[in-house]
C-alpha cells in the first residue's frame, strides 16, 4: 500500500483521480470545485456503524451538570461544566489518558479529571460519545480504508493525523506543507516524521516563489517565514478606526467587482470576528456590496436574547420599574397602549400590581415560588404569545433564528430537566445558559465577499484578500490562558506524556495561522490597521516587521454610497440626482446660518410674526421667562411643548413644589384664626398632608416609592413651619393662594399669591419657594439674570389692586427647604420691571424670541428645551452679547 | 491620535543603556526605579525582562509584567519581543513571551477571578462591566436595592438624603465600605494631631518669628489704629503659645486690620514695618487657621451617631448589588480588584501564584490604588519585583491612586529587602537648555519629590528662552470669556510664528489643558486663524450635539406623543424645519400632540414620511440600523460633514454608532433599551469618551491626561488662571479619617461637623499636589519650547509655578488686551471635502455561484422566496410541517444506515416522537419490501453520494439518495406526489452523475416516477433560463394565489398575493 505525504511549502491542489477529497471547510472545498467532505462527516459514519452517536449539545450538558455534582458534591455545578469546557474537550479530543491525568493532575485537574471520566463512561453506557472525541473515536475504530485526498489541514493536529492514519488507503495522499527552515513549522514536521514511520511516502515539489506562476500569496508567505524579499514591497494601509478600516477595505473591494472581480473571488480575513462582523455589515449594507459572514454569535447578543434576558430581569426584580419598562418597551415586548408610556414616567410603578394600574397587560403572569421547568418555560411562552414574539422576530433573520433555537432548546430542557420544582433562580439560570452557551449565524446571506476567519481560511483561495484588523493583541490575539489548567500546569504534565498544547505552540499558531492566510490570495492582499479599537489606541501588528512593511495612510478619496456621495459632494458644484442631497443642501445652509456670527433669523427663534402681548394672559413667570430667553418662552407658551416628567426615585422638584404649596395652603387655611397660627397650622399638618396626598390633582408616584420618603416630606414641611421667618410675630394672615387679575402697562396679568399676610410693618405677599436659592430673575442690561419679576409685581401691582388702601410692607420670597426668607424687595426694582416690560413688547412687535439666553446661561439650568434650541458655543459668535 | 514616538524609543538605539538604565535593568534582587519624564523606561523594562530570562534563567511565563493601560501593555510586549529577538533568545522563549502575563492590572486581577472564581465566590463565567456599564447597570438596580434598607433607617436619616448619600458610596462602594466601617472612635485624635500639627507648623513658621521680634521692638502711639492691632497681636501671640483659647486668638490673627494708622504715631518707618509684618503673620495664619482650629462639636456627634445606620443601610444595598450581579454574571473593575484581593487572602492561591510568577515588573506604580498595590503586594512577596514609577507623574488620584504607595513599596524594597533603589534621570526628550529650565522651575514647586534631569540631547533649533509665560493685560469690565479669547488668539500667533518663521510642523504642537473646557475656544480661534488643529477628543460624547441630535430620534421613536424630542427633530439638520413653520402648526390646545398637528401639513411631510418609515422599522431593527436609515432618508451625516469642525462632528456621530454596536453586541441593541442607556449616563454623568480623531498634520488639543506618554516640540500648557470650580458634595469619604457629612444645623442652614471640614481640607490639599504634578506632566512633554498662558494674573496654575518661574528668571509677558478681539470669531465656511477619485454609489447585484440542488425549483416557484431561503436563509414561518419533515429526515436515515427499529433510529436521529418514527421505518419498509421499487433495489447502487457540479455560471451542489448503474434516485415521503415540482432536483442528480434517467420514489404512493432521457431533455431547456437569472442576482417575486398560499414567508413578504386586492378591482 502505498501513501503519500505531500510536504510542499505551497501546495497546488491536484486531487488524485477518484479519490475523496476531504477538506477542513466549504470554502476549501469550494476553491478545488469538490463537494465539501470533511473528517467527522467520515467519523461519524464510521461510529454509525457501530451503532453510536454523537450526545446532542444540551443533552450533553445536562448530562455532565448531573456527573459533576454528583462527584463534587456542593460545587456550583454550572460553573464548574463552563471552566470544564476546555479541558474535556482538548482530553477526549485528543485521547488524553484521563487515568494518568487523575493521578498527575493539580487537585482541580484531578479533580475535573474524575468527572471526565465518569461523563465519558456515562455517555458510552447510552450509546453517545462526545462531540469532541469524534475523530479520536473513529481513529481507534479500524476503519474501512478510502481513497483520500486530504488538503487543507494544513496544521498537524493528532486526533486528525491519527484519524488519516487509520482510514487513508491505498494512493491516498495528504497535504501538509512545511518551510524547512522556519520553527513555527515544528509541529507539522513532528507528525510528518511519525506518518514517514507509518510508511508514508514523502512528497515534495516546492516551487519556490521564483516559479512565475506563484501567487502573491506565496510570495508574501515567502517573505513572512523567511525574510527574503521580492519584487515590490506590498502595500498596508493604516486607518483611524475600524469604521474607516472597514469602510476603505469594502470601497477598494467594491471597484473590484466594479472592474470586473467577481464577489466569490473576493474575501475579508479579520481574526477578531466580534469585532468586525457588524461593522462590515453595517457598511457594506450602505454600499451595496453583498457580503457573506459566517461568523456565529451567542443568543445573548442577539436582540431577542436581549429580551429573554429582560423578561428573566423582570421577574427577578419584581418587576421594578426600569428593567419591565425595558421589557415592555422592548420591540419583542408587549406594549403599552398609547400614552402608557407618559403615564407610566409620570408615576413609577415598581411592582406587578401597580404595572397593571398601569394598563400592562400582567393579569395572566403569576407564579409560585417553585415549579417544574416546563410550567417555568410556559410562562416565557405565554409572553411570548402575548407580545406576539415569533412574528416580531420574523422581519429578521438573525433574530427568527435565534427564537427558533431559543424554543427548541427550551422543548429540550422541558424533557430532561423533569418535573422537579424548581425555583426562578435556578431557572434563570438555565436560561442563561442557554443564551450563552447557544449560537447563531450572525449573518446569514450566502452570497457575497466572504468574511473569514484564518481558521476557516486554510485552504481556500481568492483572487483577493483583505486582511484587516492587524494590531498587536488582535492579530496576532492576545493568548488567553486556561483557568484551570494553565500553561505552567502544562508544563508539568508533559513531563508524564500528558500533552496538552503549550503556550509556544499556541503562540506559534497564531504565527502559522497567518501565512497559510496569505497563502489564500492569489492576485492580491491587502493589510490594514486600525489605530483605535473601541476607544482604546493600538499598535501595529508584529507581522507587519515581519513583512518589512509599514502601514501608511491611504490618499485615496473614494465613495461608495449615496451617503458617502452627499457628504463628499455637498458642497460641491455638482448636481446631485438625489432629493435627499438636495434637501440636505438646504439643511446646511439652514444650519451654517445658526453657527455663523449672522444674526438669529427663523431658524433660532425669530418669527418675524407679530404676537399681540395685550391678548394673552400674562403671569409673573411667564414674564421672567420671556425676559430670560424669548426662546424658551416661544417653545413653552407659543409652541406648547410640554416636557413629559419621569418621576425618579424622590418626587421630582416640580411635583414637590405643587405638594407642599397645597399641603400647606390646606393647613394654613384651617389656622389663620387661631391666635397662634404657627401653632395651629402645625396641628392641621398632617390632616393637611393626607388630604394633599389624596388630591388627584397632584399624582403622586405609585405608592411604593411614595411610601420611603413620606415622613422625609412631612418633616421637611414641619421644619419649614417652625421657622421663624414663616410667619412674623403679629402677623396675620389675608389671603391664601389669592387670585389677582390686573391690566397693567396694556397686558393683562394673573396669578395666585401663595400667601398674603398683614405684618406690623405692614401688607406682604409671599411666595413660597422649594428651592433653597432666590429663584432666577429676567436679563438685565448686562445679560445678566438680575431683574426680580414677581415681588415688585405682586407687592406694587397686585396688592395695590386687591388691597388699594393697605400700606406695603416687604414682600418676600419664602425658603420652604431652608425655612429663611430669600429675599425682599428693594428700591429700585419695579422701575427696572417696568422697563422690562417695555421691551418684551418691542421683541413681541417684531416676533423676536431668539435663543439667547442671560451671559451666564442661567436660564439653561432648569430648560427644558436645549434639545430643540441648539445652544451652545455658537450663541458667542452671534456678537449680541458684550 | 497624535503619537509622539515614544520617549524610550531613543533610549533604545542599539540597546545602549545608560548606566542608571542598566544598573536597574542588571539589578540582582528587587529594584525601585523612579523615571523621570522621557528617561527611557520602556527600554529599561524590556532589558529587565530579558535579564530574568537571560542571567535569571526564568521562562517569560515565569516573568510578569504589569502596566497602566492596555495600550502600554501591548507596546512593552512589543518591545520585549524586540529585545528577546535581538539577544538571540531561541524560538520556543520567543514564543513563550506571547503568552507571558503581560496587562494591566485588571486583566491580572481577572485572570486571578477565573482562575479562583470557587474561592472568590464568583461565577466562572461572568463578564465584565466596563467603566461607563457599571455606573448604568448600577444605576438601573438602585430602585431595588434601596428597597432592601430598613424602613426605620429610611425614616431616620431621610429618603432623599439617603438616597444621594448611597448613589453617591457605590461609585466607590469598597473605599466606603472601608471608611463607614473606621466609624467615629478616632477622630477625636485625628483632629487633635491634625489642629496640632497645623498649629506647630505655624508656631515653626518665619511670619511668626519675624513677628515675635519685630512687633514688640516697635510700639506705635496709643490710640493709633495700627497700635491697637499690634497689641491684638501680642495678646493673641501670647495666649496661643500658652495654648489658651487657641481657636479665638488664631481667629483674631486672621482678622488683623494691618493697613490703618498714622505715619506719624510711629517712629520713622515704623508704621511700614509693622504693618508689612503684621500683614504676613495675618497671612500665615489664614493658611493654618481652618485645620488648626478645628475642635469635634455636637455636629460631629450627630455626624457619629448616622454612621452606624448609614453603614447598616449601604450594607443592605451593596449585598443586594453583589448577589444581584452574581445572579446576571457580571462583575465591574472594582469588583475584580476586590475579589482578587479575597482570592488571594487564601494560601494556596498564593502558593499557586508563587509558583508561576517569580519575577514581576510593575510600570506606573505611582498610579495604583491601594487594593491593587495590596494585591500585588501579595503576588510578589517572594518575587523579585522591578516598580517604575514617578511620584511627580501621580495624576490619578481623582480615581482613587495613591502615589504614596509607590513610596512606601520604594522604601520596602530599598531599605527592607535589600534591593536597589535607582533613579532614572537621563532624559531623551527635551534638549539641554529646556531641561535646565525645567529643573529650575520645578524645584521650589515640587519640593522634596523633585528630581534633576540631565539631557541627552544637546541642540535645538529654536530661540530661548525656551519656556515662555505670558498673561492677558486686566481690564475693567472685561469678562472671563473674552480674556479666554484674547489668550486664544495669543496662542494662534505664537502657533504661527513657530510655524512660519522656525519652520515647526502643525502636528509637532499641542495644547494641552488640564480640563478639556478652554478647548473648544482655542480650537474655534486656530481654524478661524487658518491653524489646521484638531480636539483629540475629551468630553463626553452625550454632550455632543449630535448625540443630542440622535436621542431625540431616538425618543422621539419609542414614544411619538413626546413633543420636545419631536420639536428638537424638526428644528434640527435631519429636517431643518423653521420655526416660523412650527409657529404656524402648533397645537391650539395645550396637551395635544404635535405628532397629529404636523400630519398633512405641508412644511412637515418629508418629516413626516421619514419618520413614519422609522416607526415601522423599529421592531426589525437595531438603533444603529434606525440611525443608518435615518441618515440615508435625510442625508443628516452630509450636514454636519460640512459644517465646521465636520470630522470632528462625523467622527462624534460615528462614534455614536460604534457605541449602539456595542449594546448591541451585549443585547441591547433595541431603540428603547439604547434611549434608557443614554439617559441613564446622562443621569449618572457618565463621562463617555469622544472618539480619538486622526491629527494628521495639524495642532493637537486635548487634556493633560490624555497626553500622559506622548510628547511634542512645543506645547502649550494655557489656562493657567482659571479655577475649577468643585461642587463639594455633601458626604465626604476618606479612607483614612471615614466618612463625613453636612447636616442641618439649628438655623436650618446645612453646617459643617470638624470632621467634615478636615477631610475637606485633606481633599484640597491632595487636589493642590496633583494639582502641582499635572503641570509636572504637561510641561514635560515638550522637547524644544514650553509656553505657560493665562487669562489672567495670578490663579491657581500661575500661583503654583510662579515660585519657580521666579526661580527661573522667566518674566511673564503681558498680552494686551484688545476689546475688537475679545469677540469669539466667525468661522467661515469651511473648505469642501476634496473630490473623490472613485464614485460608486450605485449597490451591486451579485446571485450567488453555488445552489442547492433542491433551490431551482423554488426558483422557478418566486425568486424572492429562492432569496428569502437560499440566499437570506430565513427559515419562513412554516407551521405543521415539522413533523412531515422530521419524517422525511428519518426515512433518510432509516434507509441509509439500515434501520429496522424505532430505538436505534432515535438513537441517531436525537429526537422524534413514537408516531414519526414508526411512519417513517414504515415508508423504509414499503422501499425495501414494495415490487413497485423493485426495479430500483440493486446491490451495488450508492447512497447518500456528494456531488459538486458546474452548469454555466452556477455550481449545483447536492446528495443523491442513490446512485445507480444508470440512474439516480431521490426518496420523498411527501402526502402529495408533485413530479412537476421535483423535477429539477432531479434532473440536476442525473446531470450530476451523467445518468440517463431519474426516478423518484414516492414512499407514501407507492409509486416509482421515471423521468428519462427525452424529459430530462426538456428540462435541460426550461432550467437555463433560470440559472442565468440566478446567476445575475435577479429576485424579483411572481406572487399568485397558490404560490404565495403554501409560502412560509407570505407573514413577511411585501409582494405577496392578497386576495382583497383581487376583489376591490
Ligand atoms: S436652554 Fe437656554 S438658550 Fe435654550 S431655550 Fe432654554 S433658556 Fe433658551
Amino acid at each position: 500500500m502505498a501513501r503519500f505525504l505531500n510536504i510542499s511549502r505551497f501546495p497546488a491542489p491536484s486531487p488524485t483521480q477518484d479519490a475523496l477529497v476531504i477538506t477542513p471547510h466549504r470554502a476549501a472545498a469550494a476553491a478545488l470545485k469538490v463537494p465539501y467532505n470533511s473528517l467527522p462527516r467520515l467519523a461519524r459514519a464510521e461510529l454509525r456503524k457501530n451503532g453510536l452517536e454523537v450526545i446532542p449539545a444540551l443533552e450533553g450538558r445536562h448530562i455532565l451538570k448531573q456527573t459533576a455534582s454528583r462527584i463534587l458534591t456542593g460545587a456550583d455545578t454550572s460553573s464548574l461544566v463552563s471552566s470544564l469546557g476546555h479541558i474535556l474537550a482538548t482530553t477526549l479530543r485528543t485521547g488524553i489518558d484521563v487515568d494518568s491525568l487523575i493521578e498527575r493532575g493539580s487537585p482541580r485537574v484531578s479533580d475535573l479529571a474524575r468527572i471526565i471520566k465518569a461523563y465519558r463512561a456515562e455517555l458510552l453506557q447510552k450509546g453517545f460519545i462526545d462531540r469532541s472525541e469524534l475523530l479520536w473515536w473513529a481513529a481507534n475504530s479500524r476503519p474501512e480504508p478510502l481513497l483520500l485526498y486530504i488538503y487543507g489541514h494544513s496544521r498537524a493536529r493528532k486526533e486528525e493525523i491519527f484519524f488519516i492514519n487509520a482510514i487513508a488507503g491505498d494512493n491516498s495522499e495528504l497535504v501538509l506543507p512545511i518551510q524547512p527552515d522556519d520553527d513555527a513549522f515544528a509541529v507539522n514536521r513532528e507528525w510528518a516524521e511519525w506518518l514517514r514511520s507509518r510508511k508514508w511516502t514523502l512528497k515534495n515539489f516546492s516551487e519556490g516563489p521564483e516559479d512565475p506562476h506563484s501567487s502573491e500569496g506565496q510570495y508574501l508567505a515567502s517573505t513572512f517565514s523567511g525574510g527574503l524579499h521580492f519584487g515590490q514591497p506590498p502595500s498596508a494601509t493604516k486607518y483611524s478606526n475600524i469604521e474607516a478600516e472597514t469602510r476603505g477595505i469594502l470601497a477598494s473591494a467594491k471597484q473590484r467587482i466594479l472592474d470586473g472581480a467577481k464577489a466569490q473571488d473576493i474575501a475579508i480575513v479579520a481574526r477578531d470576528q466580534d469585532l468586525y462582523a457588524p461593522v462590515i455589515e453595517a457598511i457594506a449594507a450602505e454600499y451595496g456590496v453583498p457580503v457573506r459572514i459566517q461568523h456565529k454569535v451567542k443568543l445573548a447578543s442577539t436582540m431577542f436574547g436581549g429580551f429573554v434576558q429582560l423578561v428573566m430581569d423582570a421577574f427577578a426584580l419584581d418587576m421594578s420599574y426600569e428593567v419591565t419598562a425595558r421589557m415592555l418597551m422592548h420591540p419583542y415586548g408587549m406594549g403599552l397602549p398609547p400614552g402608557g408610556w407618559a403615564m407610566a414616567r409620570g408615576r413609577r410603578p415598581s411592582n406587578r400590581d401597580e404595572w397593571i394600574l398601569t394598563s400592562a397587560p400582567f393579569e395572566n403572569l403569576i407564579w409560585p415560588e417553585r415549579q417544574p421547568f416546563a410550567l417555568w418555560s410556559g410562562l416565557v411562552r405565554t409572553i411570548f404569545q402575548l407580545a406576539d414574539v415569533r412574528n416580531k422576530t420574523a422581519l429578521h433573520t438573525r433574530e427568527i433564528l435565534a427564537f427558533n433555537a431559543f424554543n427548541e432548546a427550551l422543548t429540550e430542557l422541558d424533557q430532561l430537566e423533569g418535573g422537579r420544582p424548581i425555583t426562578l433562580k435556578e431557572f434563570s439560570s438555565s436560561l442563561t445558559e442557554i443564551l450563552g452557551e447557544s449560537m447563531v449565524p450572525f449573518h446569514s446571506n450566502a452570497v457575497g465577499i466572504e468574511l473569514h476567519e484564518p481558521n476557516t481560511i486554510l485552504g481556500a483561495a481568492y483572487d483577493h484578500l483583505y486582511i484587516i484588523g492587524l494590531a498587536e493583541s488582535v492579530f496576532p490575539a492576545a493568548i488567553k490562558e486556561n483557568p484551570v489548567l494553565d500553561f505552567f500546569e502544562r508544563k508539568t504534565l508533559t513531563k508524564y506524556g500528558i500533552d496538552f498544547e503549550e503556550a509556544a505552540e499556541v503562540a506559534r499558531w497564531e504565527t502559522l495561522s497567518f501565512y497559510f492566510t496569505l497563502l489564500a490570495g492569489r492576485k492580491s492582499v491587502s493589510f490594514s490597521f486600525p489605530e483605535v479599537i473601541e476607544n482604546s489606541e493600538r499598535i501595529a501588528s508584529p507581522f507587519f516587521d515581519r513583512l518589512g512593511i509599514t502601514p501608511e495612510r491611504s490618499g485615496v478619496v473614494s465613495v461608495s454610497s449615496r451617503e458617502e456621495a452627499r457628504s463628499v459632494l455637498l458642497r460641491h458644484d455638482r448636481l446631485l440626482d438625489d432629493n435627499v442631497a438636495i434637501g440636505a443642501r438646504e439643511h446646511l445652509r439652514i444650519e451654517s446660518l445658526r453657527e455663523s456670527a449672522s444674526p438669529h433669523d427663523e431658524y433660532d427663534g425669530v418669527i418675524g410674526v407679530r404676537l399681540d402681548p395685550a391678548s394673552r394672559t400674562w403671569s409673573a413667570s411667564q414674564l421672567t421667562t420671556i425676559s430670560q430667553c424669548g426662546f424658551r418662552w416661544f417653545a413653552q407658551r407659543v409652541l406648547r411643548l410640554a416636557p413629559v416628567n419621569e418621576v425618579d426615585l424622590g418626587m421630582d422638584y416640580g411635583k414637590r413644589g405643587i405638594f407642599y404649596h397645597r399641603v400647606l395652603e390646606l393647613a394654613v387655611s384651617r389656622a389663620k384664626d387661631a391666635p397662634d397660627i404657627r401653632a395651629a397650622t402645625l396641628q392641621h399638618l398632617e390632616e393637611a398632608f393626607a388630604e394633599a396626598e389624596a388630591d388627584p390633582e397632584i399624582e403622586l408616584p405609585m405608592l411604593s416609592n411614595w411610601q420611603l420618603q413620606r415622613s422625609e416630606h412631612l418633616r421637611a414641611i414641619r421644619k419649614a413651619i417652625e421657622a421663624p421667618d414663616f410667619i412674623v410675630e403679629g402677623a396675620s394672615v389675608l389671603g391664601l393662594e389669592q387670585k389677582f387679575e390686573v391690566d397693567w402697562k396694556g397686558l393683562r396679568i394673573m396669578g395666585y399669591i401663595d400667601r398674603v399676610d398683614q405684618t406690623p410693618a405692614g401688607l406682604i405677599a409671599i411666595d413660597y419657594k422649594t428651592s433653597s436659592a432666590v429663584p432666577k430673575g429676567a436679563k438685565d442690561e448686562t445679560g445678566r439674570l438680575s431683574i426680580d419679576v414677581q415681588i415688585p409685581l405682586y407687592s406694587n401691582v397686585a396688592l395695590r389692586q386687591l388691597y388699594p388702601d393697605g400700606k406695603l410692607g416687604n414682600s418676600i420670597y419664602y425658603s420652604l427647604t431652608k425655612g429663611k426668607k430669600l429675599r425682599s424687595e428693594k428700591p429700585g426694582d419695579f422701575e427696572k420691571l417696568e422697563e422690562l416690560i417695555d421691551k418684551l413688547k418691542l421683541a413681541m412687535e417684531s416676533g423676536n424670541y431668539a435663543v439667547d439666553p442671560d451671559i451666564d446661561e442661567g436660564a439653561c439650568t432648569y430648560c427644558e428645551y436645549e434639545l430643540l434650541c441648539r445652544k451652545g458655543p455658537r450663541l458667542e459668535r452671534k456678537g449680541i452679547k458684550e | 491620535m497624535p503619537k509622539g514616538p515614544e520617549a524610550g524609543e531613543k533610549g533604545d538605539k542599539g540597546m545602549r543603556l545608560t548606566p542608571s538604565q542598566k544598573k536597574a535593568a542588571e539589578a540582582p534582587g528587587s529594584v525601585a526605579v523612579t523615571a523621570g519624564a522621557g528617561t527611557g523606561k520602556t527600554s529599561m523594562l524590556a532589558t529587565r525582562y530579558l535579564h530574568h530570562v537571560t542571567v535569571g534563567g526564568l521562562s517569560p511565563l515565569s516573568v510578569a509584567a504589569v502596566t497602566f493601560t492596555e495600550k502600554a501593555a501591548d507596546e512593552l510586549r512589543a518591545r520585549i519581543r524586540k529585545t528577546m529577538h535581538r539577544s538571540g533568545q531561541p524560538d520556543s522563549t520567543l514564543a513563550e513571551v506571547e503568552a507571558a502575563q503581560i496587562s494591566t492590572i485588571h486583566a491580572l486581577a481577572t485572570r486571578i477571578c477565573r482562575d479562583f472564581y470557587d474561592l472568590a465566590g464568583i461565577p466562572a463565567d461572568f463578564t465584565i462591566l466596563d467603566q461607563t456599564e457599571s455606573p448604568v447597570w448600577m444605576w438601573e438596580k438602585f430602585e431595588e436595592a434601596v428597597s432592601n434598607v430598613d424602613t426605620s433607617i429610611i425614616d431616620d436619616l431621610g429618603f432623599s438624603w439617603l438616597a444621594a448619600a448611597l448613589r453617591e458610596f457605590l461609585n466607590d462602594p469598597y473605599t466606603v465600605q472601608k471608611a463607614l466601617g473606621l466609624g467615629s472612635d478616632n477622630w477625636e485624635a485625628l483632629i487633635k494631631k491634625e489642629s496640632g500639627a497645623a498649629l506647630e507648623a505655624f508656631l515653626n513658621c518665619t511670619e511668626w518669628a519675624e513677628a515675635h521680634t519685630t512687633i514688640r521692638g516697635i510700639q506705635g502711639r496709643t490710640g493709633d489704629r495700627l497700635e491697637d492691632a499690634r497689641a491684638a497681636a501680642i495678646n493673641a501671640m501670647d495666649r496661643i503659645q500658652a495654648a489658651e483659647n487657641v481657636e479665638t486668638e488664631l481667629e483674631v490673627l486672621t482678622k488683623l486690620s494691618a493697613h490703618l494708622g498714622q505715619a506719624s504715631n510711629w517712629p520713622p518707618g515704623g508704621k511700614e514695618s509693622i504693618g508689612r509684618c503684621l500683614r504676613s503673620l495675618k497671612r500665615a495664619a489664614n493658611e493654618v487657621y481652618d485645620l488648626a482650629s478645628l475642635v469635634l462639636g455636637p455636629d460631629d456627634a450627630e455626624t457619629a451617631r448616622r454612621i452606624e445606620p448609614l453603614r447598616a443601610s449601604f450594607d443592605q444595598v451593596r449585598k443586594f448589588m453583589a448577589a444581584e450581579k452574581l445572579r446576571e454574571r457580571v462583575l465591574d473593575f472594582a469588583d475584580l480588584e476586590h475579589y482578587a484581593l479575597k482570592v488571594l487572602d487564601n494560601e494556596t492561591a498564593r502558593q499557586h501564584y508563587a509558583l508561576r510568577w517569580r519575577a514581576f515588573l510593575v510600570d506606573e506604580f505611582q498610579d495604583t490604588n491601594p487594593i491593587q498595590a495590596e494585591i500585588l503586594e501579595l503576588l510578589t512577596r517572594d518575587a523579585a519585583l522591578t516598580i517604575v514609577g514617578d511620584e511627580k507623574q501621580a495624576i490619578y488620584g481623582f480615581r482613587g491612586a495613591d502615589a504614596g504607595v509607590f513610596t512606601r513599596v520604594r522604601h520596602r524594597i530599598s531599605i527592607e529587602s535589600d534591593g536597589l533603589d535607582v533613579p532614572l534621570d537621563r532624559t531623551f526628550r527635551a534638549h539641554t537648555g529646556l531641561v535646565e529650565q525645567m529643573n529650575r522651575v520645578f524645584e521650589p514647586v515640587l519640593g522634596e519629590i523633585h528630581q534633576a534631569l540631565e539631557a541627552e540631547r544637546t541642540e535645538t533649533t529654536l530661540p530661548a528662552p525656551y519656556i515662555r509665560s505670558a498673561v492677558v493685560e486686566e481690564v475693567k469690565g472685561a469678562l472671563p470669556r473674552h480674556q479666554q479669547m484674547i489668550e486664544a488668539r495669543y496662542i494662534a500667533d505664537q502657533i504661527r510664528w513657530l510655524h512660519e518663521e522656525l519652520g515647526v510642523p502643525f502636528r509637532e504642537i499641542a495644547i494641552i489643558s488640564r480640563t478639556w473646557r478652554p478647548l473648544d475656544d482655542y480650537l474655534r480661534v486656530l481654524s478661524a486663524s487658518g491653524i489646521p488643529a484638531v480636539h483629540a477628543g475629551g468630553g463626553s460624547l452625550l454632550d455632543t450635539r449630535e448625540a443630542k441630535d440622535i436621542y431625540a430620534l431616538l425618543s422621539f421613536l419609542v414614544d411619538p406623543t413626546d413633543d420636545i424630542p419631536l420639536a428638537a427633530l424638526l428644528r434640527s439638520p435631519f429636517f431643518a424645519v423653521s420655526d416660523r413653520d412650527l409657529y404656524e402648526t402648533a397645537p391650539s390646545v395645550a396637551g395635544a400632540s404635535w405628532w397629529n398637528a404636523i400630519q398633512g401639513r405641508a412644511a412637515f411631510s418629508q418629516a413626516v414620511e421619514s419618520l413614519n418609515i422609522l416607526i415601522n422599522a423599529l421592531s426589525a431593527n437595531s438603533s444603529e440600523r434606525i440611525v443608518a436609515l435615518a441618515n440615508s432618508l435625510t442625508g443628516y451625516e452630509a450636514v454636519i460633514a460640512n459644517l465646521p469642525f465636520g470630522s470632528r462632528r462625523t467622527a462624534d456621530f460615528r462614534g455614536l454608532l460604534e457605541l449602539f454596536r456595542k449594546l448591541e453586541r451585549r443585547g441591547r441593541g433595541d431603540v428603547f433599551g439604547t434611549v434608557r442607556y443614554m439617559r441613564e449616563l446622562i443621569e449618572t454623568e457618565t463621562v463617555l469618551p469622544r472618539p480619538h480623531l486622526d491629527v494628521g498634520d495639524a495642532v493637537s488639543l486635548m487634556t493633560i491626561h490624555m497626553a500622559k506618554g506622548l510628547e511634542w516640540r512645543v506645547v502649550f500648557v494655557p489656562d493657567l488662571a482659571n479655577k475649577e470650580n468643585f461642587s463639594i458634595p455633601q458626604v465626604l469619604v476618606d479612607p483614612e479619617i471615614g466618612v463625613s457629612f453636612q447636616i442641618e444645623g439649628e438655623g436650618y442652614e446645612m453646617t459643617e461637623p470638624a470632621i467634615y471640614k478636615l477631610i475637606k481640607l485633606k481633599k484640597r490639599e491632595k487636589e493642590r499636589d496633583e494639582e502641582r504634578r499635572l503641570l509636572y506632566v504637561a510641561i514635560t512633554r515638550a522637547k524644544d519650547m514650553v509656553f505657560l498662558t493665562a487669562t489672567k494674573e495670578g490663579g491657581p496654575g500661575m500661583d503654583i509655578l510662579r515660585p519657580g518661574l521666579d526661580a527661573a528668571g522667566i518674566n511673564d509677558e503681558i498680552i494686551p488686551f484688545d476689546k475688537t478681539k475679545a469677540i469669539a470669531p466667525d468661522l467661515g465656511e469651511p473648505e469642501p471635502l476634496p473630490l473623490p477619485e472613485q464614485l460608486n454609489t450605485a449597490p451591486l447585484s451579485v446571485g450567488p455561484s453555488t445552489i442547492p440542488a433542491t433551490a431551482l425549483s423554488v426558483y422557478a416557484k418566486c425568486p424572492a422566496r429562492f432569496y428569502w431561503q437560499y440566499v437570506e436563509g430565513h427559515p419562513g414561518l412554516g407551521e405543521g410541517h415539522a413533523s412531515a419533515m422530521l419524517i422525511g429526515e428519518l426515512t433518510h436515515l432509516a434507509l441509509e444506515l439500515d434501520i429496522n427499529d424505532a430505538a436505534s433510529l432515535r438513537q441517531h436521529a436525537g429526537k422524534g416522537a413514537e408516531t414519526e418514527l414508526a411512519r417513517a421505518l414504515g415508508f423504509a419498509r414499503s422501499f425495501r419490501e414494495m415490487p413497485e421499487f423493485a426495479a430500483v433495489r440493486i446491490n451495488g447502487n450508492e447512497k447518500e453520494v456528494s456531488f459538486a457540479k458546474a452548469f454555466g455560471p452556477l455550481t449545483i451542489i447536492g446528495i443523491a439518495d442513490v446512485v445507480g448503474s444508470d440512474f439516480v434516485l431521490d426518496y420523498k415521503t411527501d402526502a402529495e406526489m408533485d413530479p412537476e415540482e421535483h423535477r429539477f432536483q432531479i434532473w440536476a442528480y442525473a446531470r450530476a452523475f451523467d445518468k440517463k434517467r431519474g426516478y423518484i420514489a414516492y414512499l407514501a404512493h407507492n409509486v416509482l416516477y421515471e423521468f428519462g432521457p427525452d424529459d430530462l431533455a426538456e428540462i435541460d431547456v426550461s432550467v437555463q433560463i433560470h440559472l442565468d437569472n440566478i446567476a445575475k442576482g435577479l429576485y424579483d417575486a411572481t406572487p399568485s394565489e397558490s404560490v404565495c398560499g403554501q409560502c412560509v414567508y407570505r407573514q413577511i413578504c411585501k409582494f405577496r398575493f392578497e386576495v382583497k386586492v383581487q376583489k376591490e378591482e
